[in-house]
C-alpha cells in the first residue's frame, strides 16, 4: 500500500504539471461558487438599496376626503401596534420677498411638509442625510411653533440661511417662520427629493396650515401577501367616515416585484455556478486517471490488487481535491470580495460603499462549495477508474480501448444530453408557480446542454473542415481533424467551458434586460416630464378629484407641448373588483405602450371607446386573453368590451384595466382627473414650466406637481450603481470559463506531446507545429463559444421570460442582444485557447524528438 | 443617582438615520449637561413626597423616568431577567400652542428580555412625541372615584391599577410587546416606597441643584408571562422599581456610574451605586441604602461599603471593557455578597448603549448564607469618552 502511494507520489513529482492543473480545476470550481455567492450577495444588497432609495417605503396611506383625523394615528400605532404608520401634513405654501427687497421678485412657491420625527424611521430616508445627519436642534423643531429646514440647494437658491426669518403666504393668511437648519443631501438623487421642500414638525404644520386635529394622511408599510391583506383590513375597520387605505401603487409594489425577480434570477446564477464547477472539478479529476491508465495497468501487472489501486487513488484524490478546495474557497472569496471592492471604489456614495461592501455569504455557501468540491472529485475519478480497473491489465496498457471507450461515452453523454434537456424543458413547462421544481428544470436543461456541447462542437468543427482547408492548407485540415479527435479527451472541458461562457453570456443578457426594464418602468411609473396630481393622493393612479378645466388653463404655460390626463377607479368587472384606468392620451403615447400581445393597430377602437386594453398581470391571473368580453360595471349601467391587447405594466400586481378616458367620464357620469401629465419642450427648463404653472394656480388651488424629468435621471443613477456591481459577476464568470479553459488545454496539449513529437519526426518544423496546434486550440475556444450564445441567450430567456412569469405573472422586457459580452465571450475563449496551446507546442518543438518519442 | 438619565437630545438622529453605518454613540456627559435647563425647576433642598401623587408625572422637571427591572423563572426553571423604562424629558414649551400634536416632552422606552436558558438579551427602543395620545403619564378616573396612573409610550405601558390609597402598597401592570417579544406581569408591592439619599434628595454632585428627587419601591412580586422569540412562559419572580426625576445630573468629571439593586433571599433589598469620575476615582457623593424585611430602611454613605469587580467582559460589538462579576462589602450591616451576572453579555446596543442586566447573588449576611437576584446597570463604558474614541 505504501509502495502504490509513494508511487503515486513520484508520479505527481515526475509531471507536476498534471497534479497542479488538477488541484486548479477544484480550486476553479469551488471558487467560481463561492465568488458568484459573495457577488450575489452584494448584487442583492445593492438592489434593495437602490429600490429603497427609489421608492421610500411607505405601501399605502390612509387619505380622507379632504383628510385623516389626528387620532387614527394613535389608533393605529399604541391600539393596532402598527409600528410603521407615519403621519403627513402637507401643502403648498407660498414665500413672500423679503419686505425689504427693492424689485418684487414672483411668490416662490415650496411644497411644506410636516412629519413626526419619532415615526419617520421606515420613509423618507432622503430626509437623514449621511454627510451631516439630521444636525438640527431637535429641541427647537418639536418645541418651536415657527421653526422650518430646506434643503441646503433649497436654501442657497433663495439665498437665505440658517437664521433667516421667512414670510410664507397660506391662502389668504400670512405667516413668518424661521429657518433653523439646512438638510444636505448626499446625492442628486436626495438634491432632487429635497428640492422646493420645506419641511417642519407635524405640529408646526398643522398651526400653519390650520389644519388643527387633521393630517393629509398617514403613510404605511404593510406586509406583503396574506399578513398585508389582513393588516389592510384591519386598518379599513378602524376608519372614520371619508377616510380610505389606497396602495401607493407604482412605485413601491414594482420595484418590490423586481428586487423579487432580481433575488429568483441571482439564486438561479448561484444555481449555474453549481454546474460550471461541477464540470471544472470533474475534468480536472477524471483527467487526471485517465492520465494514468497506463500506469495502473502496469501496478496491476505487477500485482497490486484491484482494492489496493483503488485505495491509493482516492487517498490521492482526496489530497488533491483537498488541497483545492481549501485553495478554491481562499480564491473565491478572495476574487469576490476583491472584484466587489473594486466596483465600490467606484462609486461615490459612502453609504452605499459600506453597506454592499458588508454583505455577507449565506451560511451554507462556504460548506456548499466546500462539498460540491470533494463529492465531485470522488464522484470524478469513480468512473474512469472502475473502467481501468475491470479490464485486463494489459489491455490497460493499450490506448486504443481508451478512444473505444470515449466514443462510446460520447454516444451516451449525446442520448443522456437529449434526454435531459427535453426532461428539463417539460418540468419547467409543468412547474407552475414552483420555483423549486422551475429550477430542478432548469438544473437538468443546464445538464443536458452541457452533455450535447461535445456533440455540438464535433458538429461546428465538421463544418469547418472545409473552408479551414481551403484556407490554410494541410495545416487547417489537420488542426479541424486534431480538435475534433481530441474532443475524446476534452468533452468534458468543453461542456464545462460552454456552460462557464453562456453563464457569463446569460448574466449579461440578465442584467442588461433589467437595466432596459428599470428605464421603462420610470417612463410608465414617471410619466411625462411634470407631473401634477391633488395632494392628498400620493399615488399615480386614485379616484378623480381635478376639475379638467384647470387642464385647460395650465397647459397653455409656455414650453408644454403635450398633455395626458388619467383618471383611476375601482369597479366591478366579469373578473372581480379591479382598477379601471381611463387614459386621455394621443395615438403617438398609445403606440409606446408595451404591448405583450396584439398592438397599437387597434388604437381607433380603443379612442372610440369600442374595445379595451389589459394588462399582463391581469390577464395571467385571470386567463384572459385577446377578444375576450370584459364586463364592467358603474354607475351609469354595464358595458362589455373586446380585449383589444394586452401591454406590459409594471404598476400593479393584480392587473389593471385601461379604457379611454372619455369612456370611463362616461361610465361615471362627471368629468374628474386623477392626475396629469406634462410634455416638456426638450429645449426648455422643466423648473421653468413648474413656476409658470405655479404662477397660474389660484392660491386655493392646491395641486402637488413635481419635475419626472430630473427625477427619472436621479432614479436611473441610482439604479446604475446596482448594475455596476453586477458587472462583478459578469467578470467572475468570464474569468472563471476562461481560466477553465487554459487548464483543460493545457492538460491536453500536455497530453499530446507524443503526438507532436510524431509530427515532428515525419519533418514538420516547430513553426508549422506552433501553427497546427494554434489553429486546433482556436477552433475549440470558437467552437465552444459559438455553442454558448444560444446557450445563453436560452439561459436569459428560461429566467426572464419563463421562471420570473410564473412566479410573478409578468415578464421582463425583451432581452437585449448584449452584443459586447457577445463578442467578449468568443474571442475571449479563442485568446485564452491559443494561449493554453502555445506552451506545450513550445515545449515539444524545442525538446529532442527521440526523448518525446521514448515511451513508446 | 444619576442613574437613568435621559437620552433623548439626539433622539432624531436615531429614529431618523436607523439605518445610517456609523450613528455616533452618544455621549452621556453631553446630553445631562445640554440643552436648555433655565425653565424647569430643580432637585436643589428637601421635598415632601406625597403618594399616590408622586407615582405621576412632575412636569416641572426636565428629566423623570419610571424603571421597572426584575428577575423572573418560568415553571419549569428557566431564569429571565426584563427591564421597561419609559424616560420622559421635558421641552422648553412656548405657551398656547394650538395643535396637539404640539409636545411639552419627548419620550424614549427600552424594552428588555435577558433569556437565561437563550444565552441572549432581546433588547428594543421606542420615542415618541408627548401628544396625541402616542406617550405621556397621566391620572385617569373609573368613575368610581378611584384613579388609575398610565404611563405609556404606544403600546408599551405602566400602569398603576390599585392600592393607591393611603397606607396602601401599589398593584401595578406592565404590559410591553416588541415583534416576537412581549411581557405581561401583574405587579404588587410587597414594601413602602423607600425614600433615596436624605430623604428622597439624592445628591449627585458638589454644584447646586445637582441632584435628583428619587425614591424606588424595592420588592414587588412579578407574575404573568414572558414571549421571547415567539415562544410564551407563565413566570414569577420580583421587581424592583425606580422613581426618579430632576433638571441637571451629571457634573463636570463625571463619566457614568455602577448601579445595584439586589434583593436577598432574608427579605432585605440593598442599592449601591459608585459615580465613576474621569480620573478613576468614585465621586464622594456616592451613596446607598438598605431595607430589611419590615420596610425599615437606612442610607448608606459611600464610605460604608466597597465594590470590587472579579473580571473584564468586553462587548465585541461596542468594544467597550465593562466590569463583570463583583464582591460588595457592608462593613457594618455584615454583609458580604459575590455577585455573578445571568449572562455576561446583557449590553443594550440601542441609540445608547449600555448594559443593564439580571444578576444571581451569594454570600453571608452576619455570618449566615443568603443567596438573591438582582439588577446591575453600567453606563459610561461604550460612550465617546474624552479621547473621543468611536463605538
Amino acid at each position: 500500500m505504501l509502495a502504490l502511494l509513494s508511487s503515486a507520489a513520484r508520479h505527481a513529482r515526475r509531471r507536476p504539471g498534471g497534479a497542479l492543473l488538477a488541484i486548479l480545476g477544484v480550486a476553479l470550481g469551488v471558487a467560481v461558487v463561492l465568488g458568484i455567492d459573495l457577488a450575489n450577495a452584494a448584487s442583492l444588497r445593492a438592489m434593495e438599496l437602490s429600490v429603497e432609495r427609489a421608492a421610500g417605503r411607505a405601501t399605502h396611506s390612509v387619505v380622507g376626503s379632504p383628510d385623516v383625523d389626528e387620532r387614527l394615528l394613535r389608533t393605529l400605532r399604541a391600539d393596532l401596534g402598527l409600528r410603521a404608520a407615519a403621519p403627513v401634513v402637507e401643502r403648498d405654501v407660498a414665500l413672500s420677498p423679503a419686505e425689504s427687497t427693492a424689485a418684487p421678485a414672483p411668490d416662490e412657491v415650496l411644497r411644506l411638509l410636516g412629519l413626526d420625527p419619532f415615526c419617520e424611521a421606515p420613509f423618507r430616508p432622503y430626509l437623514a442625510s449621511a454627510e451631516s445627519g439630521f444636525a438640527v436642534d431637535l429641541d427647537r423643531f418639536l418645541a418651536s411653533p415657527d421653526a422650518v429646514l430646506l434643503g441646503a440647494e433649497t436654501a442657497r437658491r433663495l439665498g437665505v440661511e440658517v437664521g433667516a426669518r421667512l414670510d410664507l403666504r397660506l391662502g389668504a393668511e400670512r405667516r413668518s417662520v424661521e429657518l433653523i437648519g439646512v438638510l444636505e443631501p448626499r446625492d442628486g438623487f436626495d438634491a432632487e427629493l429635497l428640492r422646493g421642500l420645506m419641511l417642519c414638525d407635524i405640529a408646526t404644520a398643522q398651526e400653519l396650515t390650520g389644519s388643527l386635529g387633521r393630517l393629509t394622511r398617514i403613510d404605511l408599510v404593510l406586509d406583503d401577501g396574506p399578513a398585508g391583506e389582513a393588516q389592510r383590513a384591519q386598518v379599513e375597520a378602524l376608519l372614520g367616515p371619508g377616510e380610505r387605505i389606497e396602495s401607493t401603487g407604482a412605485r413601491v409594489g414594482t420595484l418590490a416585484r423586481l428586487t423579487r425577480g432580481f433575488r429568483l434570477n441571482l439564486q438561479a446564477l448561484s444555481l449555474l455556478a453549481l454546474v460550471v464547477g461541477g464540470f471544472l472539478v470533474f475534468n480536472a479529476l477524471s483527467f487526471a486517471v485517465v492520465e494514468r491508465r497506463e500506469e495502473l495497468g502496469l501496478l496491476r501487472t505487477l500485482g497490486a490488487t484491484r482494492a489496493q489501486v483503488s485505495v491509493a487513488i482516492l487517498i490521492e484524490t482526496g489530497l488533491l481535491a483537498g488541497v483545492g478546495v481549501v485553495l478554491g474557497l481562499v480564491l473565491g472569496t478572495a476574487l469576490g470580495a476583491g472584484l466587489v471592492h473594486l466596483v465600490l471604489r467606484t462609486i461615490n456614495d459612502l453609504y452605499f460603499s459600506l453597506e454592499v461592501g458588508a454583505s455577507t455569504l449565506a451560511p451554507g455557501s462556504l460548506g456548499k462549495a466546500a462539498v460540491l468540491g470533494l463529492v465531485t472529485s470522488m464522484v470524478a475519478v469513480l468512473a474512469p477508474l472502475r473502467e481501468a480497473l475491470r479490464i485486463e491489465p494489459h489491455r490497460a496498457l493499450q490506448r486504443s480501448s481508451l478512444e473505444q471507450r470515449a466514443q462510446s461515452r460520447a454516444r451516451l453523454g449525446l442520448v443522456l444530453g437529449a434526454v435531459l434537456l427535453i426532461l428539463g424543458a417539460a418540468v419547467i413547462a409543468a412547474a407552475g408557480r414552483s420555483i423549486q421544481i422551475s429550477y430542478a428544470g432548469l438544473f437538468a436543461g443546464l445538464v443536458g446542454a452541457a452533455l450535447i456541447a461535445p456533440r455540438a462542437t464535433d458538429l461546428l468543427l465538421g463544418l469547418a473542415e472545409g473552408p479551414l482547408a481551403r484556407l490554410l492548407g494541410g495545416t487547417g485540415r489537420m488542426a479541424a481533424r486534431g480538435a475534433r479527435r481530441s474532443l475524446s479527451r476534452t468533452s468534458v472541458a468543453v461542456a464545462a467551458l460552454s456552460v462557464a461562457l453562456a453563464a457569463s453570456l446569460g448574466v449579461a443578457v440578465l442584467v442588461t434586460s433589467f437595466r432596459a426594464t428599470v428605464v421603462t418602468w420610470l417612463d410608465s411609473a414617471l410619466v411625462g416630464d411634470v407631473f401634477v396630481t391633488s395632494p392628498s393622493l400620493t399615488a399615480t393612479r386614485t379616484t378623480g378629484s381635478i376639475d379638467p378645466s384647470l387642464v385647460e388653463r395650465l397647459e397653455r404655460t409656455p414650453g408644454i407641448v403635450g398633455t395626458q390626463t388619467f383618471r383611476g377607479r375601482v369597479l366591478q368587472t366579469s373578473v372581480g373588483r379591479v382598477q379601471v384606468i381611463g387614459v386621455g392620451i394621443d395615438r403617438a403615447r398609445f403606440e409606446r405602450y408595451l404591448f405583450a400581445e396584439g398592438s397599437a393597430a387597434i388604437w381607433d377602437d380603443f379612442a372610440a371607446g369600442r374595445a379595451c386594453v389589459v394588462t399582463e398581470p391581469l390577464a395571467f391571473h385571470h386567463g384572459l386573453s385577446l377578444g375576450d368580453e370584459f364586463e364592467i360595471e358603474s354607475p351609469g349601467g354595464a358595458l362589455t368590451l373586446p380585449i383589444g391587447a394586452v401591454t406590459r405594466d409594471y404598476a400593479s400586481d393584480s392587473g389593471v384595466v385601461v379604457v379611454h378616458l372619455e369612456l370611463l367620464n362616461g361610465l361615471l357620469e362627471d368629468e374628474r382627473l386623477s392626475s396629469f401629465t406634462f410634455e416638456v419642450a426638450q429645449d426648455a427648463s422643466v423648473d421653468a414650466v413648474i413656476a409658470g404653472l405655479r404662477e397660474r394656480l389660484a392660491p386655493d388651488e392646491d395641486l402637488q406637481i413635481r419635475s419626472n424629468r430630473s427625477l427619472r435621471a436621479e432614479t436611473l443613477r441610482v439604479f446604475d450603481r446596482t448594475f455596476a456591481v453586477t458587472s462583478v459577476l459578469r467578470a467572475l464568470t468570464l474569468v472563471v470559463a476562461l481560466v477553465g479553459v487554459f487548464s483543460a488545454l493545457s492538460a491536453l496539449g500536455l497530453d499530446a506531446r507524443r503526438e507532436l513529437a510524431t509530427l515532428r519526426a515525419v519533418g514538420m518544423t516547430p513553426g508549422q507545429l506552433w501553427r497546427t496546434l494554434s489553429t486546433q486550440h482556436a477552433l475549440l475556444g470558437a467552437a465552444a463559444g459559438l455553442y454558448a450564445i444560444p446557450l445563453g441567450y436560452a439561459l436569459a430567456w428560461c429566467m426572464v421570460a419563463v421562471i420570473n412569469r410564473q412566479a410573478f405573472g409578468w415578464t421582463l422586457l425583451d432581452l437585449e442582444p448584449a452584443y459586447g459580452a457577445v463578442a467578449t465571450a468568443v474571442v475571449g475563449s479563442v485568446v485564452v485557447a491559443v494561449l493554453a496551446g502555445a506552451w506545450p507546442a513550445r515545449r515539444v518543438s524545442r525538446s529532442s524528438v527521440v526523448e518525446a518519442l521514448r515511451d513508446e | 443617582m444619576s442613574r437613568r438619565s435621559l437620552l433623548l437630545a439626539l433622539l432624531a438622529l436615531s429614529a431618523c438615520g436607523g439605518s445610517k453605518p456609523s450613528t455616533p454613540a452618544v455621549a452621556l456627559s453631553d446630553l445631562l449637561g445640554a440643552g436648555d435647563t433655565a425653565s424647569f425647576a430643580r432637585a436643589d433642598g428637601p421635598r415632601d413626597f406625597t403618594f399616590p401623587a408622586d407615582h405621576g408625572p412632575h412636569p416641572g422637571f426636565r428629566t423623570e423616568w419610571w424603571y421597572v427591572t426584575g428577575n423572573l423563572t418560568s415553571a419549569d426553571g428557566r431564569p429571565f431577567g426584563f427591564h421597561l423604562t419609559l424616560f420622559r424629558r421635558g421641552l422648553a414649551q412656548p405657551e398656547g400652542r394650538a395643535s396637539d400634536l404640539a409636545p411639552s416632552d419627548l419620550w424614549m422606552a427600552h424594552f428588555a428580555i435577558a433569556d437565561g436558558a437563550g444565552r441572549e438579551v432581546h433588547a428594543h427602543e421606542r420615542t415618541a412625541r408627548g401628544a396625541g395620545g402616542l406617550a405621556g403619564a397621566a391620572w385617569s378616573d373609573d368613575g368610581a372615584g378611584d384613579s388609575q396612573l398610565r404611563v405609556w409610550l404606544e403600546d408599551w405601558e405602566l400602569a398603576f391599577v390599585d392600592g393607591l390609597g393611603a397606607g396602601e402598597l401599589p398593584r401595578l401592570r406592565l404590559v410591553a410587546r416588541a415583534g416576537d417579544d412581549a411581557l405581561e406581569l401583574n405587579l404588587a408591592a410587597r414594601k413602602p416606597a423607600v425614600l433615596q439619599g436624605d430623604a428622597g434628595l439624592s445628591i449627585k454632585g458638589s454644584a447646586p441643584g445637582q441632584a435628583s428627587y428619587y425614591y424606588a419601591v424595592t420588592r414587588l412580586t412579578a407574575s404573568g408571562s414572558v414571549e421571547v422569540g415567539g415562544e410564551t412562559f407563565a413566570v414569577d419572580g420580583s421587581a424592583w422599581l425606580d422613581r426618579e426625576w430632576s433638571t441637571s445630573v451629571l457634573g463636570q468629571g463625571q463619566v457614568g456610574w455602577d448601579w445595584f439593586a439586589l434583593q436577598l433571599d432574608d427579605g432585605t433589598d440593598v442599592m449601591l451605586y459608585q459615580m465613576r469620575l474621569a480620573d478613576g476615582g468614585v465621586d464622594a457623593t456616592s451613596h446607598g441604602s438598605i431595607t430589611e424585611k419590615d420596610g425599615s430602611h437606612s442610607k448608606l454613605e459611600g464610605s460604608g461599603y466597597t465594590l470590587r469587580s472579579a473580571d473584564t467582559w468586553h462587548s465585541p460589538r461596542s468594544g467597550a471593557p465593562y466590569p463583570s462579576g463583583w464582591t460588595a462589602v457592608v462593613p457594618e450591616k455584615g454583609l458580604e455578597l459575590r455577585i455573578t451576572p445571568l449572562l455576561p453579555d446583557q449590553e443594550l446596543p440601542l441609540s445608547v448603549v449600555y448594559w443593564e442586566g439580571a444578576v444571581q447573588i451569594e454570600g453571608t449576611r452576619a455570618g449566615r448564607p443568603v443567596r438573591g437576584v438582582g439588577f446591575v446597570e453600567l453606563t459610561g463604558y461604550a460612550d465617546i469618552g474624552e479621547g473621543g474614541a468611536p463605538r
